[in-house]
């Protein structure tokens, strides 16, 4: 039964080694000729402009909390597909008026404006 | 097994002591991703896979990147941090001692207990119709994941109906929250 996950085990070992190997190979093999531009936030090339450590717009928050909550929606969706022949009629009821609950929540986001970014 | 189990908790701790002893808020975040994924590996180890991919897709996932988004949004900065003084004492000890008392109580079979009596009674109370025990082997016999929907969409068909209102409440208040103000007032 554990033994199932040996595969991922041994997964595991090869990321572990690669992670350390890599660096630290690159690091006793490579040369070093350190400059200021080097030290440099890597931006797409060009120079950076100013400080990344600003504040960043709520809506990013929102969109990260919306996500969450229909995360767990669907969560609850991926159990109740496999047994939803046994369920029969019972199953599409419960799970039709959890899905309307949240479909009340989507509708309100949705007239708030809550999912259009600007 | 036990020995796996062990060194995933001592993991799991270590990393939980990075998550309160790291100076930079993101590398908390990132040593509880750590934590969280141990737990999920917790939850494998004890038979229950479903709760692991919940864990993994939930925790690991999606309440992650709402932390590192309340860690860009708020930007706290490493000078913030609270004093660490007599009262921060206060706190350790609380914790300290919430932990030792869940513990003590767990292995006295007060919270669970395989096949005991406290056992038992909780499973006559919340499930008077069907046996209460489940074991592994049955378990995986029957599926893990439709052995936990069997249960959540009969037994506690409430708490996952009620579920939906605790998430319609979430995703009202974060846009309430976060509204714009468009009139003077």
């Amino acid at each position: 039964m554990l033994s199932d996950y040996a595969p991922i085990l041994v997964f595991l070992g090869f990321v572990l080694l690669f992670a350390i190997g890599v660096p630290s190979l690159s690091a006793a093999l490579g040369p070093r000729k350190p400059s200021p531009a080097k030290d440099l936030p890597y931006e797409s090339g060009i120079v950076p402009r100013e400080s990344a450590r600003r504040r960043f717009s709520v809506s990013f928050y929102v969109t990260a909390m919306l996500f969450i909550i229909f995360d767990v929606e669907s969560i609850f969706l991926f159990p109740w597909a496999t047994i939803v022949r046994q369920l029969k009629v019972f199953g599409i009821v419960e799970i039709g008026i959890f899905i309307a609950t949240l479909l009340v929540g989507l509708l309100y986001v949705w007239r708030k404006g809550a999912l259009r970014w600007d | 097994m036990t020995l796996l189990l062990g060194i995933v908790m001592l993991l799991a701790a270590i990393s939980a002591l990075g998550v309160v002893l790291s100076r930079q808020t993101l590398y908390s975040a990132l040593s509880l991703v750590v934590t969280l994924s141990m737990v999920a590996v917790i939850f494998l180890l004890l038979n229950a896979q479903f709760l692991f991919a919940v864990q993994i897709i939930i925790y690991a996932g999606a309440v992650m990147v709402l932390f590192v988004f309340i860690i860009a949004l708020l930007n706290p900065e490493a000078e913030d941090r609270p004093a660490f003084d007599w009262r921060s004492w206060i706190g350790i000890a609380a914790v300290a001692g919430i932990t030792i008392l869940v513990f003590v109580t767990a292995r006295n079979g007060i919270t669970y207990n395989d096949g005991g009596l406290r056992g038992a009674q909780i499973g006559r109370v919340s499930d008077p119709y069907h046996t209460f025990s489940f074991p592994p082997d049955a378990v995986n016999a029957a599926g893990n994941v439709q052995t936990v929907a069997g249960q959540l969409f009969t037994t506690f068909i409430l708490p996952f109906e009620i579920t939906s209102l605790l998430l319609l409440v979430a995703a009202i208040g974060a846009v309430y929250l976060t509204r714009r103000e468009h009139s003077g007032s």
